[in-house]
């Protein structure tokens, strides 16, 4: 077994949303060496080898693994969280004890452009409000990860809503943190 | 030295695991279950899901969260009645309901306008499938029943009943007071919808415990409503599980201690459990048939029945009975209806009540010497 534990370490607190509940927890060890294989598995998941990250989703929930951290997203409950913990658990060491049936993948699969995170913006009428100068800088910082998405305060506005949630998914998959 | 048969009241003693852990959470932690911010509080909330689990393996149900823990059979059997019946709708029960079930109908019979239908049984407690087909009616809500009576050990045919509720379309809700933990009981096999448990019994953990796993999408209006740790700006208790049928802070002490009671229970194996307790009831049946003046109820037949023996001894009052064993023998029998008058109806018992001995995993054929000596006695004095 290459995991003995995962050991749940936060969970946001009450002041979220059900379905809205995020968590992290800790690995027992580093799981580097299983990554190309869950990268051959799951043929959805985002693989970057010189991060040792690997990032995926399971319906609505994105699940980051990195060194020792792992964190998942879109949650309702903690029962869910517990849940969603066996589930990766039992992924990451079924992964490893079948790895001799498996071609591991160390390829990078394609990451979203800054283009497609532009398109999601509001409005993008250039207010700088985010200390960038155009919202096309803005997407590509974001993409880079040095700019967080609540920079841009239109985003928070009702009506952008789902533009909102797409462009978390997207930062999150490929392992940012959205708010 | 004392000796307990009162098992089906509630099991003693219980695997030393059970208090141990439970010493160990309230010393070592004490954190409350729900959303913590600190890590103590996260892993009581992991040991309260990791009870939940061990309950869905137990039980074979798919999903843990849908195991919604009460604080007692009877809550969790008022939660599942209370909570989906309406006016008019009719409800099929058995003749052997214990008042957690009873008392519940009844007062929503009274109250809300539900009809009740009562299957028939035969004196020993046994119920035909048949009668419960011809129970049903159009307006049929739902099918309630035992699944081993607590006066006579009658263990009903849930299986059979499970299929009938599931091909009429009937929710079957079953009160696995006096089972789980002995009886194996399969949700899925046996189509059940709703399986009311206590913890304290035969599943050997602490008082306080139980639950209602529910098995079907029907909506169950929630018995209280009060904070869960989450979604906590939501003016409403929320409709997912389990959150939606649970509220205010939990007994997570209990629930840890019904985790180890289970994990013992998984390492004994139901078959060894179920195979020692069938063995001291046909040696106490035995030893009671050469008790003078003997009247044994139910089935008498340890294939047919749960560790539960109701008896009289002709002319005696079974309260004198059971106060001469407790003071005399310090043995521990249950005497009166046990909160059953229906089952006591079927054998004629309503005005008088009986003697009950509870067998449990605990005893051993000594105990049961011990009882028989102890009515030899009392006959002796009192003759």
């Amino acid at each position: 077994m290459y995991l003995s534990t995962i050991s749940l370490i936060y969970i946001k607190p009450c002041t979220t949303g059900g379905g809205r509940i995020k968590f992290r927890a800790k690995l027992s060890n580093p799981v580097p060496e299983v990554m190309p294989y869950l990268n051959t598995v799951i043929k959805t998941g985002l693989y970057i080898p010189s991060a040792h990250t690997f990032t995926y989703k399971i319906g609505s929930h994105i699940i980051n693994i990195h060194d020792h951290n792992l964190t998942c997203t879109q949650l309702t409950n903690e029962a869910e969280c517990y849940e969603m913990i066996d589930q990766l658990y039992q992924l990451i060491n079924e992964t490893w004890e079948n790895r001799a049936s498996i071609v591991p993948n160390e390829e990078t699969r394609e990451r979203p452009s800054a283009i497609q995170l532009y398109k999601l913006l509001p409005r993008k009428i250039g207010c700088k409000i985010c200390g960038q100068g155009s919202c096309m800088g803005f997407a590509s910082k974001l993409i880079l990860g040095t700019c967080r998405l609540n920079q841009c305060t239109l985003m928070k506005e009702a009506e952008y809503a789902p533009n909102y949630l797409s462009l978390e998914a997207h930062l999150q998959l490929l392992g940012y943190e959205t708010d | 030295m004392d000796t307990y048969l009162d098992n089906a009241a509630t099991s003693f003693p219980k695997p030393l695991a059970v208090p141990e852990v439970i010493y160990d959470y309230i010393v070592n932690n004490g954190a409350t279950s729900g959303r913590g911010s600190y890590e103590k509080a996260i892993l009581a909330d992991g040991l309260v899901y990791q009870t939940r689990k061990k309950l869905a393996k137990l039980f074979n149900h798919h999903d843990p969260k849908t195991v919604v823990f009460t604080s007692s059979v009877t809550e969790s059997l008022n939660l599942a009645l209370q909570g989906i019946l309406k006016p008019g709708d009719h409800v099929v029960t058995s003749s052997l309901e214990h008042n957690a079930v009873w008392r519940c109908l009844k007062t929503l019979e009274r109250d809300r306008g539900i009809n009740i239908s009562v299957v028939p049984a035969t004196a020993t407690g046994e119920t035909a499938v048949k009668d419960v087909a011809a129970a049903i009616t159009p307006d049929t809500k739902m099918i309630v029943f035992t699944h081993a009576s607590n006066v006579l050990g009658t263990i009903q045919p849930i299986g059979e009943i499970g299929a009938l509720a599931r091909k009429k379309d009937i929710l079957f809700l079953v009160d696995a007071a006096q089972t789980a933990g002995v009886v194996p009981i399969d949700i899925q096999a046996q189509n059940i919808d709703l399986l009311a448990f206590t913890g304290h019994k035969s599943l050997l953990g602490p008082m306080g415990t139980g639950g209602l796993i529910v098995n079907c999408a029907t909506d169950i209006h929630p018995l209280i409503s009060g904070g869960t740790g989450g979604d906590s700006a939501y003016e409403y208790q929320p409709d997912y599980y389990p959150n939606h049928l649970e509220a205010g802070t939990m007994n997570v002490s209990g629930i840890i201690g019904l985790g180890a009671a289970l994990d013992f229970l998984e390492a004994e194996g139901l078959d060894t459990i179920r195979h020692k307790e069938d063995n001291l009831m046909n040696y106490a049946l035995e030893a009671l048939r050469d008790v003078s003046g003997i009247e044994l109820y139910g089935p008498q037949d340890s294939s047919k029945t749960v560790g539960v023996i109701a008896f009289n001894l002709q002319g005696h009052v079974p309260e004198e009975i059971a106060f001469y064993l407790d003071q005399k023998c310090q043995v521990m029998i249950r005497s009166g209806l046990h909160c059953a008058p229906s089952a006591h109806r079927l054998i004629g018992t309503v005005n008088r009540g009986t003697c009950r001995i509870g067998i449990g995993y605990f005893n051993e054929k000594t105990d049961i010497d011990t009882l028989i000596n102890g009515l030899k006695s009392y006959l002796k004095e009192n003759n």
